[in-house]
């Protein structure tokens, strides 16, 4: 009995001291974005990189994504307001979804799947190599040259493409709510306008922020975590995608109660 | 900039795997000196042109020989602010030892006052012998 109890107090201990210094990782790369010095020449051509890589480089992909999701979800949308009689409020329900909720959610799962293994699997192969050993013996900070630009680029990226999806899913929403309800161009317009707040631009860009951050900061601190095998690696990633998701599922709970008070 | 003692340059520095060579060598001067990438390239090129490299400047590791890699990290090492160079077990890093007395000239070509301090055993004592070089047991 007193064995299992030891064991549960060592697993609680040691789940603390890893949450620990999770925030602790957070807190230096948090204030070495805020820094000045952080950012040289170097510092920036890879921040410039990774926005490519991030942002630039999934808009195929996202934009077909956008436009067929947004069809289908804003038609699932219209036809369940229509059964239930809600036609009065059906451009808030439009906005309230997919500008708060949707947007933001399946931007941050498309980057998480293919940004954040990404970059959780260059940081742990870095780590393998030695490639962060000969950073630090040339004395380069790390935080500055790999984390900063990587975790500014998830923030600018998911931003950007939570507002851009937004806009898509709302534009091709039209098609479905023209054919459904034959509601014209210009009515659809004046619901959406009528129906959206500064607050849902708030929490769009608020949320788009924290999934921003997570998505890439996660990831670095699991690479960082692969000892020094190259059977570590996957492991490394595979521990830094779940640990990614369990916190993207944190951060749109939290969102939600926070909406709901 | 705080000057340190010494630079180490072994099989546990190697040079970064995403970005070439020339970008390797700039890297130091970006981020050090605070160069602009453009001018900090041109200098790496001008290095490596010193021993008929240039044309490596845009390869990354795995188009390049291991001496050709060699040297990249040594002027990737001469780029810092730094008085000393230690380079530990040199034979590690290259492919064949045949070409060591040649490499050493070459280091004393692109060397521009620093120390470069060899280390290593005993056993590889030959491989120096005919190089010219100080050595000390």
């Amino acid at each position: 009995m007193k064995a299992f109890f030891e064991s549960i107090a060592d697993v609680t201990l040691r789940f603390l001291g890893s949450i620990g210094d999770v925030f602790h990782f957070i807190g230096v790369c948090f204030w070495h974005m805020l820094l000045p010095s952080s950012y040289n020449p170097a510092m920036i051509m890879v921040l410039i990189k990774q926005i490519y890589f991030t942002a630039v480089g999934i808009l195929p992909l996202f934009l077909a994504m956008s436009v067929i999701f947004g069809t289908i979800i804003i038609g699932v949308i219209v036809s369940l307001s229509a059964q239930y009689g809600l036609q009065d409020r059906i451009g808030r329900i439009i906005v309230a979804f997919s500008v708060d909720e949707f947007a933001p959610f399946f931007t941050a799962l498309l980057i998480a799947l293919r940004s954040s293994s990404a970059v959780n699997t260059e940081i742990a192969t870095m780590k393998v190599n030695n490639e962060l050993n000969t950073l630090k013996e040339y004395r380069i900070d790390i935080i500055d040259y790999l984390f900063v630009p990587r975790i500014l680029s998830g923030i600018v990226s998911m931003v950007s493409l939570s507002i851009l999806f937004a806009i898509i899913m709302l534009a091709s929403g039209y098609l479905f709510v023209h054919f459904y309800l034959g509601m014209d161009l210009h009515s659809y317009k004046l619901l959406l306008l009528h129906a959206i707040e500064l607050q849902d631009i708030l929490i769009l860009v608020l949320k788009g922020v924290a999934f921003g951050f997570v998505t890439m900061v996660i990831p670095i601190y699991s690479g960082l975590q692969a000892f020094n095998s190259y059977t570590a690696i996957p492991i490394a990633v595979l521990n830094g995608m779940v640990k990614l998701f369990i916190a993207l599922f944190v951060i749109e709970v939290t969102s939600l109660l926070l909406q709901s008070l | 900039m705080q000057k340190h003692e010494h630079v180490l340059l072994d099989k546990t520095t190697p040079l970064l795997s995403n970005l070439d060579m020339k970008e390797n060598i700039a890297l130091i001067q970006e981020t050090h000196h605070k160069k602009s990438r453009i001018e900090a390239e041109n200098e790496a090129r001008a290095y490596l042109e010193k021993i008929n490299l240039a044309h490596i400047a845009d390869f990354r590791s795995n188009r390049c020989s291991k001496e050709e890699l060699f040297y990249v990290m040594i002027i990737r090492a001469l780029m810092c602010d730094i008085e000393t160079i230690f380079i530990r077990s040199p034979l590690q890093l290259l492919e064949t030892f045949g070409t060591l007395c040649e490499i050493i000239n070459n280091i004393e070509r692109l060397n521009n006052n620093k120390s470069i301090i060899i280390l290593d055993t005993h056993t590889n004592f030959a491989h120096y012998k005919e190089c010219g070089c100080t050595i000390t047991k």
